[in-house]
């Protein structure tokens, strides 16, 4: 999607699409629910051409694929997904996604508009919240008048799409030493497999839901190292982060600890499922070390002790 | 979307505001003994709960439990501006209010038939006439 003002990175900002699906309320009145999703996911948004749901379908979710453009683009109904009874009507959107190699429409009412925030003002999930929606909440951002439930995308597809899953990704590098790695992500599926697959790789990890915790961690680190007249390495080998998270985002965070003395000389990578070019500029203006791509997640482990043992 | 059918959800979302109530509890009474030296970050940190509190009742289309939380920021801004006192009157109201969620939680499923008109008047009259 076009931009005027670009957005700058390390500032901790982000935009997210808003949109909403209409539901009738018992005493029926058309309730709008409001949700976002990451811009930097969305191609475009386009006018559903009335598709409907066959008794074939591999999922109740999905609705059949459109042409667009010479593609073959799968549709789904996020209402179904989200457990809710979506009142039809006419003009219906659909807003097409790409990110990890796959496009997919999603059916939703209608549109409302992009708003720029920062990842401060996402309220984070506390643990009821994910358990609710089939655990595809980030976090809800308050625009006054009602909430906007920001949707955890690649949750929903990874789900829907066996193919999509991680659960492909495996390494067989062993570390030579237990390295200590503080691994920053906020879905607890993605928490848990990190944990599985860098501890198989001889890691000792640490975990922090968002950026903000991963720094208050490392200053306490810190702060500890300089009473025992050691260095953060004795605390922290490497920092694996995600890129999106509520609080303080993965660029953000890289800054930061870049711009720490006593930090500065840590490995930081960076993984996305939306590493795109822009995406690896911006990783490189924050100086992260590394980036990875969901695609290609089984390299961390190798890529990480190949930094630990450079330095 | 029913969510309060699922008791999973539920019982996680009461602990979880119960927590947030706990912090808001000891952070306001904490403000009130600072007196001229509030601290700024303490103010804050009791915005984010209640903020996060609202959040979650919204979610699960807890009206009471939301507006209640909703004034108690409104409050919480006042303070962090100086516009208001943290004085007895305003712990007062603050902890009726905080004991007002305690109860609809204990018969969440009836929450939002229960009639909080008073504790909502208490509060309201914390905030100075010009507002």
């Amino acid at each position: 999607m076009e931009q005027e003002i670009l957005l700058e990175t390390g500032t901790n900002e982000f935009e997210i699409l808003e949109f909403f699906i209409t539901e009738k309320s018992p005493s029926g009145k058309m309730i709008p629910n409001y949700f976002g999703m990451n811009v930097a996911k969305v191609t475009e948004v386009i006018e559903s051409p009335n598709l409907q749901s066959s008794d074939y379908a591999v999922h109740p979710c999905f609705l059949g694929t459109i042409p667009l453009r010479g593609d073959v683009l799968p549709v789904l109904d996020l209402s179904v997904w989200l457990g809710m009874d979506r009142n039809k009507h006419e003009h219906e959107n659909i807003i097409v996604t790409k990110f990890s190699n796959s496009m997919q429409g999603f059916l939703v009412s209608g549109v409302v508009e992009i708003h720029r925030l920062t990842w401060k003002e996402l309220i984070p999930p506390g643990t009821f919240m994910q358990l609710m929606n089939n655990k595809s909440i980030i976090g809800m951002i308050d625009a006054g008048d009602h909430f906007i439930q920001l949707l955890d995308l690649e949750y929903i597809v990874t789900a829907l799409n066996p193919n999509h899953a991680e659960s492909d990704w495996h390494t067989t590098v062993k570390a030579s030493n237990e390295y200590k790695a503080l691994v920053v992500e906020d879905s607890p599926t993605i928490r848990k497999m990190l944990q599985k697959n860098l501890s198989a790789s001889n890691f000792n990890i640490k975990m922090a839901s968002n950026g903000e915790e991963a720094f208050g961690m490392l200053k306490q680190f810190l702060a500890q190292a300089e009473l025992d007249d050691k260095t953060i390495k004795d605390f922290v080998d490497v920092v694996i982060s995600d890129i999106e998270m509520p609080l303080m985002d993965g660029f953000t965070l890289t800054k930061q600890i870049k711009n720490n003395a006593g930090m500065r000389d840590l490995p930081v990578i960076l993984y996305s499922s939306i590493i795109t070019d822009e995406l690896r500029h911006k990783g490189e203006s924050v100086k992260a070390d590394f980036q990875v791509s969901k695609p290609d997640m089984d390299i961390m482990a190798e890529k990480a002790i190949e930094l630990i043992e450079r330095t | 979307m029913d969510f309060r059918e699922d008791e999973d959800v539920i019982e996680t979302f009461i602990e979880e505001t119960l927590g947030h109530l706990e912090i808001i509890q000891n952070g306001i009474m904490f403000l009130e003994k600072q007196g001229q030296n509030m601290d700024d970050k303490l103010i804050h940190q009791i915005f984010r709960e209640a903020h996060t509190m609202k959040a979650g009742a919204n979610l699960l289309e807890l009206k009471n439990i939301e507006r209640l939380a909703h004034h108690m920021e409104d409050i919480l801004d006042l303070i962090r501006k100086k516009q208001v006192v943290v004085d007895n009157d305003l712990v007062g109201a603050f902890l009726h209010g905080l004991d007002t969620i305690r109860d609809l939680l204990d018969d969440i499923q009836d929450s939002d038939i229960a009639d909080i008109a008073v504790i909502l008047q208490k509060i309201k009259n914390i905030i100075p006439v010009s507002q």
